[in-house]
């Protein structure tokens, strides 16, 4: 036992668990493809012919698209002409991290933490009813009605990912509440615009 | 400038106040008494022992070597020396001095609380001319079962920076995270301390003393002692062989928490000098509340073990030590946010917008954090009083955090880091020669931080390998009335970096940094009553891995933080001066500070920068350095109104700018006040004894000095909070049983710290109520 306590031996063995004890140099770094993030979406404005609380597609719709980039935004100068007094499907497509597309289905997987919400508009411009299969209310598709032209606005339209339980105070009467950060959460997609409401045919540009 | 103005005036005033009192004022009064304690049966110095002396109100600890020196007596009086420690008989000795004098006090066991209590044995104090602060068993029992950085925050000059109610970290007179160094059980602890919602990875039941030392100790604990350190220490291990320990129960009922602490140890017959212990910890706790609701996720659970083992020969001894502390713990669902637009929301609400019940589950976000600590030490004395110590350490952090993520990858941490460091130090110090003592010393570090693949997320700090070493000494003068120390120290540190960004793009680098630092400070003796200690030291820090590299979103704060990898050392400069005094009913120690610190490095917003993404647009942060200045003064009084009243105060108050920039530093604590009022109630008897009251109240003042720009909102208004103790001990057969009843917030109040990173989110915590149990055989 006394051997042990010499200082040369116990500084030699402190040496030695020091420099083999543990690996003394870093692993080699391993690149991690970010999977959080969503790499594009795409809004598509379908006309349809709505009535008595139903649509119905028609044979040559109006199709209006616009996809959006990593940052959020749609190529430089682009809007969208939508018409007053018509409805349209609106659905939202996403690919995922590496660009595959149906990511939006994850959404609906878990629509009991997602929902989105449509801002921007004037009062009285927009309406909009979820139309998600098995009414699960979060807006991957729904019916969006121009009821009169405006000045453009910038659209808005926010994927909400809600903390466990926030979901069950809203309702379908929140598709643009304009404190949805009220509901907690994060924002899974945030997408921006610029939209003119016209009347007709009668498209400004 | 009326806090400045009144802590001026009492500087100013103490020592008119007060000077008729000082007896030893008197010029013929220069005589000293030295002196060694030691342990009767073993004959082993015993260091930590109190002593007193009467007439007079000098009151000092022996040394690490057992002694222990007064000073400024007068010839021709009879004084009375009595020596006590736990575990000891106390022993008092009179002596009528003509001429200096020399002791050997012999301390014998006591024996009806023999196994009751730890056994002070061979231990190194903390030597230096900055003033060492020790929080007091009745305020660490106080507030036992809290955090580390709860239990340092009764002292003056610290505070906590907190993220929400489960994670808080230590400040020392503005300090934090890399510029502190934390010394558990004589290793610094290595975790990753960057962050600052990464606390401590420290059990508190494990250590029996809690020191302080504000100044920069960068001479002799090497890199990050800029503001200060803060030191644990466990007991030392019993000397005789019989089995004991304790056990420690405590209720919290703000959490519906639950602790256990249970530890054993014992001397080996067998071996003589062979001693050992084991300790374990159990913690549980579910959801805490506010005044008003209850805070969503705040679940704890801590399990720690520790185990210990020394061979103590006479003149060497032989220390083997484990721990193991893990953690899991739920971070705040309401602080879980995705924009400025979020955190705008809240703030506009001032509370959560959802309501909470009350569940033990803890959900995500969450930290998991398992850290493993191993130590070796060689400790000996050499005859005539010189000393060497060597001292191994290996600590492993492995810290993983976990976020709401999408498609079921809750399960999946978002971060995932394993840290292993590895310390070698090794000191000398030379006997007393002609009032001269050297301290030389080596520290060597090798630290390597590795991310764990398989996260699906870029890791916010990049695969590391770092090696520091550095060589110092430090000169000592010792004379009878004063005390000198000169410190220089040499720093080497490699620094080796490579990690992907989020594009797969390979990143990161070598870096070398050299730095001098050193140190000059003193002590006075100056009267019986009064001291003088002051410091300058020079301590530095190189630039941390997410100061050099971070590039992503910050957890909770809606930032996106930019490192900036040419980034240079930071140096600071802190100057401290301790005056204390020390006289019949009153006890005064005061803290003035001023730290320069040259390239202080911190996240600013950087002006109209922001960045899109699809998931919203973000303030973009970037680290920056400039320089900095920390002006301040604690203040810590006791004056007894009577035999069994005291009125305890302590004040603590900041002033920091960047220089460069003139403008304000982000989370600097505001000032705060706490005082107390203690009561040693009248019942003792055989059955219970030590019985007290102490009602205290805190009033912490708006911090007004900030930058609104660099803030989602302003600092939240002053507050007031009152809280009640009560404890006492009882004889449970020839055994000790100490009872605790604590009660924080006794109003209930509704408040929000400025110091506290989810203040935008919540409130402070609400009334606490805590029943402990503290069991000795």
């Amino acid at each position: 036992m006394k051997h042990l306590f010499s200082p040369l031996r116990f500084t030699l063995l402190s040496l030695g668990f020091l420099a083999f004890a543990v690996s003394c140099s870093k692993d080699d770094p391993e690149p991690e493809i970010p999977q959080e993030e969503i790499k594009s979406a795409t809004l598509t404005f379908t006309e349809v012919d709505w009535h008595d609380g139903h649509a119905e597609d028609l044979e040559n719709p109006e199709v209006v698209a616009v996809t959006f980039d990593e940052t959020g935004l749609p190529p430089v100068g682009t809007h969208l002409d939508l018409d007053a007094g018509k409805t349209y499907r609106l659905t939202l497509s996403t690919t995922d991290f590496a660009g595959r597309e149906g990511a939006e289905q994850e959404f609906l997987a878990e629509s009991d933490i997602h929902q989105i919400f449509f801002l921007g508009a004037p009062d009285g411009v927009l309406d909009y009813q979820y139309a998600d299969p098995e009414n699960k209310r979060v807006g991957i598709t729904g019916y969006l009605h121009v009821l009169k032209p405006s000045d453009s606005f910038v659209f808005n339209v926010v994927l909400r990912h809600l903390n466990k339980g926030v979901k069950a105070n809203i309702t379908a009467d929140d598709w643009n509440n304009p404190n949805y950060t009220q509901f907690s959460g994060a924002n899974d997609l945030d997408l921006k615009v610029e939209v003119h409401v016209v009347d007709g045919d009668d498209h400004g540009h | 400038m009326r806090i400045w103005t009144i802590l001026i005036s009492i500087l100013v005033s103490i020592p008119g106040l007060f000077v008729e009192t000082g007896y030893s004022q008197t010029p013929t009064c220069h005589l000293t008494i030295r002196g060694r304690v030691v342990d009767s049966d073993t004959q082993l110095p015993l260091s930590g022992v109190t002593l007193k002396i009467n007439p007079g109100t000098q009151q000092i600890l022996s040394d690490g070597h057992g002694y222990f020196r007064f000073v400024q007596l007068c010839s021709g009086t009879r004084y009375a020396i009595t020596a006590t420690s736990v575990g000891f008989d106390s022993l008092t000795t009179e002596v009528t001095l003509e001429n200096d004098a020399t002791f050997t006090l012999t301390l014998h066991h006591d024996h009806i609380l023999l196994h009751d209590v730890n056994v002070v044995g061979h231990q190194q104090t903390v030597v230096t001319t900055n003033a060492v602060r020790t929080v007091s068993h009745e305020q660490a029992a106080q507030v036992q079962g809290k955090t580390l950085a709860d239990i340092f925050s009764t002292l003056p000059g610290v505070s906590m920076l907190q993220t929400g109610t489960t994670i808080a970290k230590p400040v020392i007179n503005g300090m934090h995270s890399n510029r502190i160094l934390i010394l558990n059980n004589g290793i610094r602890q290595e975790g990753q301390q960057w962050g600052s919602e990464h606390a401590p990875e420290i059990d508190p039941f494990v250590a029996k003393e809690f020191r302080l030392v504000k100044g920069a100790e960068g001479v002799r604990y090497g890199a990050d002692a800029i503001g200060g350190v803060i030191i644990t220490s466990p007991s030392p291990l019993p000397v005789d062989p019989h089995l004991s320990g304790e056990l420690n129960t405590l209720y919290q009922a703000n959490g519906r928490g639950g602790i256990l602490s249970g530890m054993l140890q014992s001397g080996v017959s067998a071996l003589p000098g062979l001693a050992w212990r084991v300790q374990g910890t159990a913690k549980r706790s579910g959801n805490v509340r506010t005044a008003d609701y209850y805070l969503g996720n705040t679940g704890l659970a801590e399990y720690n073990v520790s185990a210990a083992l020394r061979y103590s020969r006479p003149q060497s001894v032989f220390d083997a030590y484990y721990s193991r502390f893990y953690t899991s713990l739920g971070i705040f669902t309401g602080a879980h946010v995705g924009t400025t637009a979020d955190i705008q929301a809240r703030v506009e609400a001032g509370r959560p917008f959802e309501t909470y019940p009350f569940t033990y589950d803890i959900d995500v976000p969450r930290q998991r954090v398992t850290h493993d600590l191993g130590k070796l030490k060689w400790h000996r004395d050499y005859s005539g009083g010189g000393s060497s110590d060597i001292q191994y350490g290996i600590q492993r952090n492995h810290r993983q955090e976990y976020d709401m993520r999408r498609a079921d990858r809750d399960a999946l941490p978002m971060l995932d880091m394993v840290l292993t460091t590895q310390t070698l130090d090794a000191n000398y110090q030379t006997p007393l020669y002609d009032h001269w003592r050297t301290q030389v010393g080596t520290n060597l570090t090798l630290q390597v931080n590795n991310n764990v693949p398989g996260t699906l997320n870029t890791p916010l700090i990049p695969n590391y390998d770092s090696f520091t070493g550095g060589l110092f000494a430090i000169q000592r003068l010792i004379r009878e009335t004063h005390e000198w120390e000169l410190g220089i120290r040499y720093d080497f540190k490699t620094f080796d970096a490579a990690g992907f960004d989020k594009r797969q793009n390979l990143y990161g680098g070598q870096r070398d940094f050299h730095n001098v630092s050193g140190s000059f400070g003193a002590v006075w003796h100056m009267s019986a009553a009064w001291q003088l200690r002051s410091n300058l030291g020079l301590a530095w820090r190189a630039p941390s891995a997410n100061e050099l590299y971070s590039n992503g979103l910050h957890h909770g704060s809606a930032l996106y933080e930019i490192g900036d990898a040419e980034l240079g050392s930071e140096h600071g400069y802190k100057w401290v001066v301790s005056p204390s005094y020390a006289n019949g009913a009153l006890t005064v120690d005061l803290d003035l500070y001023a730290q320069y610190i040259q390239d202080y490095i911190y996240a600013q917003p950087s002006p109209g920068e922001f960045l899109q993404t699809i998931r919203g647009t973000f303030p973009v942060f970037r680290y920056k350095q400039t320089d900095a200045s920390f002006f301040g003064a604690d203040l810590a009084l006791r004056y007894a109104l009577s035999a069994d009243l005291d009125y305890h105060l302590n004040a603590s108050v900041i002033r920091a700018r960047d220089i460069t920039h003139d403008h304000y530093l982000p989370y600097i604590p505001s000032d705060r006040f706490d005082h107390r009022l203690r009561w040693q109630l009248p019942i003792e008897s055989k059955l219970a004894s030590n019985s007290y009251l102490t009602f205290a109240h805190q009033w912490v003042l708006e911090q007004r000095r900030y930058e609104p720009a660099s803030d989602y909102a302003p600092p939240p208004p002053a507050y007031h909070l009152f809280s009640l103790y009560a404890g006492s001990q009882f004889a449970l057969g020839n055994h000790p049983l100490e009872a605790g009843v604590s009660i924080t917030n006794l109003f209930n109040r509704s408040y929000k710290e400025y110091m506290n990173r989810f203040r935008y989110y919540s409130h402070g915590l609400g009334r606490e109520i805590g029943i402990r149990l503290s069991y000795s055989f």
